[in-house]
């Protein structure tokens, strides 16, 4: 009995270091994958994905996200995991991961597995321990659930071509925008080794889809897509740097999401900033805004910003930020204008473009239907008319309706009770702290 | 012109069964309403029926709506009418009626101008963003005899949805899931269809929990607990996303089950 109980206190306590050392890799989808049950192993998975808890910070709880190790022969300095760190470090088997993975995955806690890991020994040993803890849950415990698993830099691509036929989706962290930072900040990782891996697996998901294509029963090669992630002002770059820089991994390495991760100072370390005010949510609150236009609005990043303007407007969203800037555009005739234009306007999201295209085939819009139909008249009214016609005569003139879009408080995801808007955009620190001059993009050039 | 009011059973076979002698006795779908329970206030001038649930009309409208919804349509329908609402039944049947009207019965989903397809669409969307929730926040104890089992109080009627998810996702499990309002179970037994059944004795102090249960609760609560990032905290964002409501049967929220009422 004795022994039992301290194995389970050993099991628990191994949980909380290796989960709180995975805290801060934000990603946490189960997104990105239909797959229905076999009517015999246990697992199935949703494209939409599923939210199974919300932590106490507000985000949501999908994946069991563990790390195997907090171990590390590298030394990030923005990383609570760095070598030169005295933290209590802790293993777990890959026995260890699948049991819990299941226990977890029946009671319907989880959708799923989020596995990561320290470098231990070399970035091989690493993956090839990833790769067996794989292995052995899809194969000895017949998981069929979801798994994203990280590639880790540097690591052999066999191992991770194998890996990739047994993980949903993969991802390697970019860290930092641009390669500047990421010498300054990660000195054992480099660009080539972040980028070589990251283009491997977007070929081989190509591959894949041809194969599938071909065959239907061909192995997938992470299905769900990859995905990265960028620390957000733990160095100096713009938004428009960042922005930049999501949008070619995008196009040039087709990839399912760009996750952003407000710097958190975990490490008293002179070569990290001191944020005033916590980490820079509205920043990170931004960029996620503008990297859903990006993603789904057909907006390029230079339309958002530019060299001349390289940063969000803190009061107001990007999209009515554009709007403002482009006013010669509206307004915009609901019956007649093309869904590219509709998804435009502020206060049209892709639904309601949706349906307003459908709705307007068997009947004039009225503003009462696009009140029905979901449109936020109060933000959309100023840029729009409906038979010819604005809603209240309004005059189209920027200083008057930006004054009026302020006045409409926006809803921010991350308000705490104390602390109203305007604190908050005050104390982030991206505008205020020095920015640093020359770091160039850089990235275009990577093809 | 008379208005007809048809009072029928909650579910889909009495509604079914409702519309179908609503179209029997050619009524006007403008002025017929059908209810699932007897309304406070009685209308004055409208004539009151009671339809009695009959399966094989309610059949025939089932097979009907399959065929001219399509499987999309018909699901959309199937969700609305799992609103706790009291005027869903009444904006299906209308809905229906303007549907079967046209060539394509389910591009009539698509008139988001019209008020009957408006409310449907709206039911629709609510009882699917709680099931959706749900596909969630289920949480599954195992009890002595292996049997996963979980407490639901759901505002709308979606043990059914619940069911068809799990019993897809845990096929060689047995599981019961209790919709507590409804006193109605849905059961799985491994590598069988579901069925859901009644139960108004079930005593839930009689549920006893696995010797491995108590440690995946505990090991769960402390990983809920370990994984937010302070420095972010923000409950109110948590209260908007994880409603107060669902919490009494979630692992994460509470430290034992027994003392649930
Ligand atoms: S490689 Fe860097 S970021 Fe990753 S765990 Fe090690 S120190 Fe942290």
């Amino acid at each position: 009995m004795e022994y039992v109980s301290r194995e389970t206190i050993g099991l628990k306590e191994k949980l909380g270091i290796l989960s709180d050392a995975a805290k801060y890799d934000v990603a946490c989808t189960s997104s990105g994958v239909d797959r229905k049950g076999n009517g015999k192993e246990m697992g199935s998975a949703l494209a939409s994905g599923i939210c199974h808890s919300f932590s106490a910070d507000g985000r949501c709880i999908s994946l069991l996200k563990i790390l195997l190790t907090n171990e590390c022969i590298y030394d990030c300095k923005y990383c609570i995991n760095r070598r030169s760190n005295d933290v209590p470090r802790a293993a777990f088997t890959p026995e260890e991961v699948c049991e819990l993975t299941i226990g977890f995955y029946r009671r319907n806690y989880i959708e799923g597995l989020f596995l990561s890991s320290g470098i231990v020994g070399s970035p091989d040993l690493t993956m090839e321990l990833l790769y067996r803890t794989l292995y052995l849950l899809r194969n000895q415990y017949h998981f069929r659930g979801y798994i994203h698993v990280k590639a880790i830099p540097g690591a052999d691509a066999r191992l991770i071509e194998k890996t990739g036929l047994l993980t949903d989706r993969m991802s390697i962290n970019l860290e930092l925008p641009t390669a500047e930072g990421l010498r300054s900040l990660a000195p054992n990782k480099h660009r080539r080794n972040i980028l070589t891996p990251m283009r491997q697996i977007q070929s081989g998901i190509t591959a894949s889809q041809n194969e599938v294509a071909l065959y239907r029963h061909a192995p997938r090669f992470v299905p769900a897509g990859q995905s990265t992630q960028m620390i957000i002002g733990a160095t100096g770059e713009s938004d428009y740097q960042i922005l930049s820089v999501a949008e070619s991994l995008y196009q040039k390495f087709a990839l399912k999401r760009v996750f952003y991760s407000a710097f958190v100072r975990v490490n008293d370390d002179k070569a990290l900033p001191a944020p005033v005010g916590g980490p820079p949510l509205l920043r990170e609150h931004r960029l996620y805004q503008a990297d859903w236009l990006l993603r789904y609005y057909g907006f390029a990043a230079d339309e958002l910003l530019n060299e001349k303007k390289p940063n969000f407007n803190i009061l107001l969203d990007p999209k009515c930020d554009w709007a403002l800037g482009h006013l010669e555009q509206f307004p915009v005739e609901m019956q007649t204008a093309d869904y590219q234009m509709l998804l435009r306007v502020p206060g049209i999201g892709v639904k309601s473009a949706r349906k307003i295209v459908q709705a307007r085939r068997s009947a004039r819009l009225t503003f009462s239907d696009l009140k029905k139909i979901g449109v936020v008249l109060k933000r959309a009214h100023f840029f729009i008319t409906c038979g010819g016609k604005q809603m209240y005569p309004v005059k189209i003139d920027e200083d008057s309706i930006t004054r009026n879009l302020l006045y409409e408080k926006e809803r921010l995801p991350f308000e705490r009770e104390q602390i109203t808007y305007r604190q908050l955009s005050l104390f982030d620190d991206c505008r205020f702290g020095p920015v640093q001059e020359g770091v160039g993009i850089g990235w275009k050039s990577i093809s | 012109m008379e208005e007809h009011i048809l009072i029928c059973q909650d579910g889909l076979d009495g509604i079914f069964t409702a519309i179908y002698t609503a179209y029997e006795k050619h009524y006007r779908p403008e002025v017929t309403g059908i209810m699932t329970a007897e309304e406070g206030n009685l209308r004055l001038f409208a004539v009151y029926e009671h339809i009695l649930t009959d399966p094989v009309k309610s059949g025939k409208v089932l097979r009907t709506l399959q065929d001219r919804f399509g499987e999309e349509g018909f699901y959309t329908l199937c969700l609305a009418l799992a609103s706790y609402q009291e005027d869903k039944a009444t904006a299906v049947y209308r809905t229906v009626a303007k549907g079967l009207r046209l060539r394509q019965a389910a591009h009539i989903l698509f008139r988001h101008a019209d008020v009957d397809v408006d409310r449907v669409q709206k039911l629709k969307f609510h009882a699917w963003h709680e099931m959706h929730q749900l596909l969630g926040f289920v949480r599954f104890r195992e009890l002595k005899n292996g049997v996963l089992f979980s407490e639901v109080s759901p505002k709308n009627d979606v043990l059914a949805f619940l069911a068809d998810h799990f019993s897809d996702r845990f096929p060689g499990e047995h599981f019961l899931i209790c919709d507590v309002g409804r006193c109605l179970f849905a059961v799985h037994e491994a590598g069988k269809p579901w069925f859901l059944a009644r139960d108004t004795h079930f005593k839930r102090e009689c549920v006893e929990e696995s010797g491995d249960e108590a440690l995946y609760q505990e090991l769960f609560r402390h990983f809920c607990h370990k994984i937010a990032i302070e420095e972010r905290g923000s409950e109110a964002l948590q209260k908007g996303m994880l409603p107060l409501r669902f919490r009494p049967y979630m692992t994460e929220f509470t430290n034992s089950f027994q003392n649930l009422k």
